[in-house]
């Protein structure tokens, strides 16, 4: 908040960096992002300030970098957009869904800024768009779910319901249920990508209907310290969440994105920087897994770490059928792989999932 | 009764910036009577009883209570000695009970049921019926000045300093008063009564104390002397006499036909059937206790409440549809009687508050423009015409005087020649000079031809200024009768809502 | 299906803040002050409640702790609106922002760290649950049985009046700010040692705004706030726990359903004021006016 109004002043200075490649050898490459939370979230932003910082570390003295944390997603986000194009910055991260329309509306109007949007489908010349395969992950995650659940009730606390979720509930039920077959899933929407008193009351509820086994994707450690004093266990979601461990969290899918905040700076920088969507996962190490902590049988840990394996090595796709739709109709036959743009659409839960998408 | 003094201050002087409110000033109430403070506003009454009360502390001089000094630093102080007061703006709650609202008056009150069997005894022993858990918000005028001086008389006050309490009493609620101060005067309590109304002071009063510019003037007997002579030492100086000469009933102006409208407020009445007729030349008085309709009758004229297009009849034209400024523009002018809020905006200047009324009918805006300077030349025409003592046209509404304040907003109205003025409590807490002038601008107004509806509660005004006069009670207005031809009594029975004769016809 | 003694369970933790926050709140408005600064209160309390917690380990601790914190910065509204005569409204505004921006500041160090584990009351549910409906009654019977409590509501009904009968209304009004303050603190201080269990930057999420919402809903009433705050905090606790349960709901409504029901009370309390001659309990006289000792 107050961060954001120190840099609605700097928006005032004359846009010095407005220079053209040519300039940009001398001059450091301004570098800005905005967040959907706070840094300190400890979780989403965490990670995607702790990018920011690796292009630092990388570039030292040829870039510049700044952010502006809590932008609430829509007319805001437009503000702060134009905020950091007016500062001169040249490269701009906006590293939450909903900032999808804004970037497409501020992107128009700034030609020679470059942008880019983390998990969203909308392109255009200077905006590229960049997402990481969290579904591999949570295949692993599930895998471990399903085998440490006690009571066959895992729950899973969703944010919104858009692909992006609903691939991870669908991967993670899927590796759930080939592990034990007795394994219900509960979900909750919180709606919310951080409320920390709501992610709480949900994990409540869930835990109140018998879960045992907690899977988050909200981004406070509010579900964990619930889980936590409920005796139940729970992964970190987005950073390593490691103060939870060796439990609650027994292991976590962490979001990697320094090595393509990295290599885009280094496009700019060097002038091959083009507009595309990149989508890297386990093997591009934009999705890592924490450490599997001892509250987890060895056997379950190695069983885990092997499924790991196999998605890095491209040698078993999440989505491989036969795989029915909660309708039962078929979706994947015996053998055949989800392809990018049905899992980028998806809007549907797997057979098995009792709970429903809300409308 | 004896004549041992309960009260007595010797040489007490306050001083304002700019003003010397008290200047030495020496007087003794003894016990059992009734003791008039008799001033025009600004005389230094009001500075002297909150010196009593605790509320300010005098620059110099002493007072004495039963003999032993009296220097209270705040209204406990005061109240734990011996000192009650009933102030003229009641200093009730509106949200809270009766009880409520007299445990907050009192040091130590006793328990609620205690306090509730307590406020019963007391308004039986002086005739003032009370239910102790009704909601003051619910309450008459009258019954609100009961729960004050309930609120005081549980105290066992030795003296009793009563601000004005009659402004807001019909004739009848205001014997109903006397009747009880007199009983307290003969239980041997002290009162000090503060008043301008001549006429009570001198048929209910044993003693006055007349002040003027801060000073004691003189101290009579007020049974001994003419209100002429009183007006006269308030003053100092001869009073002006009202001029009602001149006067001719013209054409009609304005007719009422059958007007109902709903109540302002949850406080207000309901108007029902009302109908009256106005000739040029002619001023209607319209009597009644406050909250009978008053305000209702004064929007429904003004324009600020549209009634059917029938009711209202101007010149020949229907109004009842038309705003406030339609009908200003044809010259069907109202001065309300809140002066401070809904006559005249706090905040704006003197010229602002002008523009508001005056736009239209003096040509004040013009293409959507304000004209700064007519404005402004306008308003100094007002403060030359009605003796506004403001220091300019600038000077916000706030910063006047009551009556100051009311002097402006009747003469914005008069200084636009209107054809009909309707006003509504046009002297209200106005001191005796500034009334007059107030009242004599009404006449004046009239000899030239205009038609003045003249609503108030003061009686004596009404009879002083209407030629014909009828009451409002309960929303209903009563057959107009001649002025002339009534007694107080009568009048007093209109109020009341017993419609003399009419009522024996239906 | 869904236990409803376990969802009532939950209902009293979630609507705890609340209940805290709109108590407080109702006593500082029954004096005749508006104090738009819950949320920033509240976020105060919750990070000096957490840090006191966490140093010391002892969350009831932490609780007096969070009380005073409150109270500290509600002193600040207090000394804008009641010496310096500023905008209650704007005053509010700034303390909410004030307040929130300071939690952040010095809330940096905390991130990440676990609450101290607390011991259960009756019924497995936290005492400060406990005191929260407590106080209740207690704020029930101050203002409508207690001398302090009358002379607070005369206070806040028509401060000339008071001021005029010998209180003092300006201490009195600070006084009120200042409990308002402490129980915001508390309010806030449960959201993180008792709920969510750690300190995260802006984790009162609005908190202090239904908080407000729920005085008027209340129409000034302690029971009222009670209802209030077991309605929001019912409603969210419920639709999660039928979400858990499988049970297909229509999430949207159910979170708009709290200020749908506090719309609709607010218009049936306007329209039985309008035309039952005020015999319902309506705001304050003297709400958000400054007072002025003139005379």
């Amino acid at each position: 908040m107050n961060r954001r109004k120190l840099m609605a002043s700097l928006a005032v200075i004359p846009a010095i960096g407005l220079a053209t490649p040519v300039f940009a050898q001398e001059e450091p490459l301004k570098v800005g992002f905005i967040y959907v939370g706070p840094v300190g979230d400890g979780g989403w932003t965490y990670q995607h300030d702790l990018g920011r910082q690796a292009i630092e570390e990388e570039f030292g003295d040829r870039v510049e970098t700044t952010f502006i944390e809590s932008v609430p997603e829509g007319a805001d986000a437009e503000r702060a957009l134009s905020q950091l194009a007016l500062a001169g910055n040249e490269l701009i991260f906006a590293t939450s869904f909903g900032f999808m329309d804004p970037v497409i509306n501020v992107a128009a109007k700034f030609p020679d800024v470059k942008f880019e949007h983390a998990t969203g489908y909308k392109r255009a010349e200077n905006v590229a768009t960049y997402d990481a395969r969290f579904y591999e992950g949570r295949a692993v995650m599930g895998t471990i779910a399903g085998r440490m659940t006690e009571s066959n009730k895992i729950g899973y606390i969703g944010s919104f319901p858009i692909p992006e979720v609903i691939q991870g509930i669908n991967s993670s039920f899927i590796h759930a249920r080939k592990v034990n077959p007795d394994v219900e899933m509960k979900v909750v929407w919180a709606y919310s990508w951080f409320d920390p008193a709501k992610e709480a009351d949900a994990a409540s509820a869930l835990i109140a209907e018998g879960v045992d086994v907690i899977l988050q994707h909200t981004d406070s450690t509010a579900p964990l310290a619930k889980a936590q004093e409920a005796g139940a266990i729970g992964f970190g979601q987005a950073s390593d969440m490691s103060n939870f461990a060796p439990s609650p969290r027994v292991s976590s899918i962490i979001d990697n994105w320094a090595p393509y905040y990295i290599e885009r700076v280094g496009q700019v920088l060097d002038g091959t920087w083009e507009s595309k969507g990149t989508w890297a996962g386990i093997a591009g190490g934009e999705v890592e897994i924490g450490e599997i902590t001892e509250a987890v049988p060895a056997e379950v840990k190695e069983e885990a770490l092997a499924l790991k394996d196999s998605i890095a090595s491209g040698e078993y796709h999440p989505f491989t059928g036969p795989l029915n739709r909660q309708d039962g109709s078929e979706w994947l036959a015996e053998g055949q792989v989800a392809t990018d743009e049905e899992l980028s659409g998806m809007n549907f839960f797997v057979e098995g999932i009792t709970a429903k998408i809300p409308e | 009764m004896t004549e041992a003094a309960v009260f007595r201050a010797e040489g007490i002087g306050k001083s304002y910036p700019g003003v010397r409110a008290n200047d030495d000033l020496s007087f003794t109430v003894t016990r059992g009577e009734i003791h008039a403070l008799l001033g025009e506003n600004g005389a230094g009454k009001s500075t002297l009883v909150k010196m009593i009360y605790g509320l300010v502390r005098p620059d110099d001089g002493r007072m004495f209570l039963n003999d032993r000094p009296h220097a209270p630093t705040d209204p406990r102080a005061a109240r734990n000695a011996g000192v009650a007061m009933v102030f003229q703006h009641f200093s009730l709650f509106d949200a809270l009970s009766v009880a409520e609202n007299i445990s907050l008056g009192m040091e130590n009150p006793p328990p609620r049921r205690e306090l509730k069997a307590r406020i019963s005894r007391v308004s039986q022993e002086y005739g003032l019926p009370l239910d102790p858990s009704r909601r003051v918000a619910t309450l008459s005028a009258g019954e609100r000045q009961r729960v004050e001086i309930i609120r005081c008389l549980l105290q066992d006050p030795r003296l009793l300093i009563m601000d004005e309490p009659t402004s807001v009493l019909t004739p009848q609620e205001a014997e109903l008063l006397f009747a009880t101060l007199r009983k307290l005067a003969d239980m041997g309590r002290s009162i000090l009564y503060i008043s301008h109304k001549l006429e009570e002071i001198r048929s209910h009063c044993d003693r006055a104390t007349i002040l003027r510019n801060g000073k004691v003037v003189a101290s009579c007997d007020p049974r001994a002397h003419s209100a002429r002579e009183l007006a006269a030492m308030m003053v100092g100086g001869e009073m002006r006499l009202i001029d009602r000469s001149g006067r001719q009933a013209g054409e009609e102006l304005l007719r009422v036909a059958g007007l109902s409208l709903p109540a302002v407020s949850a406080e207000g009445t309901a108007l029902k059937n009302v109908s009256l007729s106005l000739k040029a030349g002619e001023i209607l008085g319209i009597g009644g206790v406050a909250g009978n309709g008053q305000e209702e009758l004064l929007a429904a004229l003004s324009g600020e409440h549209p009634s059917a297009p029938g009711a209202i009849t101007f010149e020949g034209h229907s109004m009842g549809t038309l705003g406030p400024q339609q009908r200003r523009a044809a010259g069907l002018l109202a001065a309300p009687e809140d002066r401070l809020g809904h006559a005249a905006v706090p905040d704006f200047s003197l010229t602002e508050n002008s523009l508001l009324t005056a736009g239209p009918r003096k040509g004040l805006v013009r293409h959507g423009l304000i004209d700064h300077a007519g404005a402004r030349a306008f308003t100094e025409d007002v403060i030359r015409a009605f003796d506004v003592r403001t220091p300019g046209p600038d000077t916000a509404a706030r910063a006047l005087s009551g009556g100051n304040l009311q002097k402006f907003v009747i003469g914005r109205e008069v200084m636009q020649a209107p054809r009909v003025l309707v006003v509504n409590q046009p002297t209200w807490g106005v001191d005796a000079g500034a009334a007059a002038a107030v009242r004599q601008s009404l006449l004046d107004l009239a000899r030239d031809g205009a038609g003045v509806i003249v609503i108030s509660q003061d009686l004596d005004e009404l009879m002083e200024l209407s030629d014909r006069f009828c009451a409002l009670n309960e929303g209903r207005l009563s057959e107009p009768r001649m002025t002339a031809s009534l007694s107080l009594d009568e009048i007093g029975l209109m109020l009341g809502g017993a419609h003399g004769m009419e009522d024996a016809q239906i | 299906m869904i236990d409803p003694l376990s969802v009532f369970l939950l209902l009293l933790s979630a609507s705890t803040p609340i209940v805290f926050a709109a108590l407080g709140e109702l006593v500082t408005e029954r004096a005749g002050v508006l104090n738009l600064g819950v949320e920033g209160m509240m976020i105060v309390g919750a990070l000096a409640g957490f840090a006191a917690a966490h140093a010391t380990g002892s969350p009831f601790i932490g609780f007096v702790v969070a009380a005073l914190a409150g109270a500290a910065v509600s002193m600040t509204f207090a000394m804008l609106t009641q010496f310096l005569l500023a905008n209650q409204v704007a005053s509010g505004l700034a303390l909410t922002l004030f307040g929130l921006g300071l939690a952040a500041l010095f809330g940096k160090p905390l991130e990440g760290i676990k609450a101290p584990a607390m011991v259960p009351g009756p019924l497995r549910i936290n005492w400060i649950v406990w005191l929260g409906i407590a106080m209740v009654p207690l704020i029930w019977w101050f203002l409508n049985r207690s001398r302090a409590g009358l002379i607070l509501r005369g206070v806040g009904e028509n401060h000339d009046a008071a001021h005029a009968l010998g209180y003092p209304v300006r201490i009195v009004r600070i006084t009120a700010i200042g409990f308002g303050g402490a129980m915001a603190g508390v309010g806030g201080a449960f959201l993180s040692i008792a709920i969510v269990l750690q300190w995260t930057e802006g984790m009162t999420a609005g908190a202090g705004w239904i908080a407000l919402a729920i005085v008027v809903f209340s129409n000034w009433t302690a029971l009222g706030v009670l209802a209030g705050a077991w309605l929001f905090g019912g409603v969210t606790v419920l639709q999660l726990r039928l979400q858990a349960a499988g049970v297909a709901v229509p999430v949207q409504f159910l979170s708009m359903a709290p200020y749908l029901a506090t719309i609709i009370v607010l218009v049936l309390i306007s329209a039985q004021q309008k035309y039952s001659r005020r015999s319902g309990r309506a705001a304050p006289g003297s709400l958000g006016q400054n007072f002025y000792a003139l005379r």
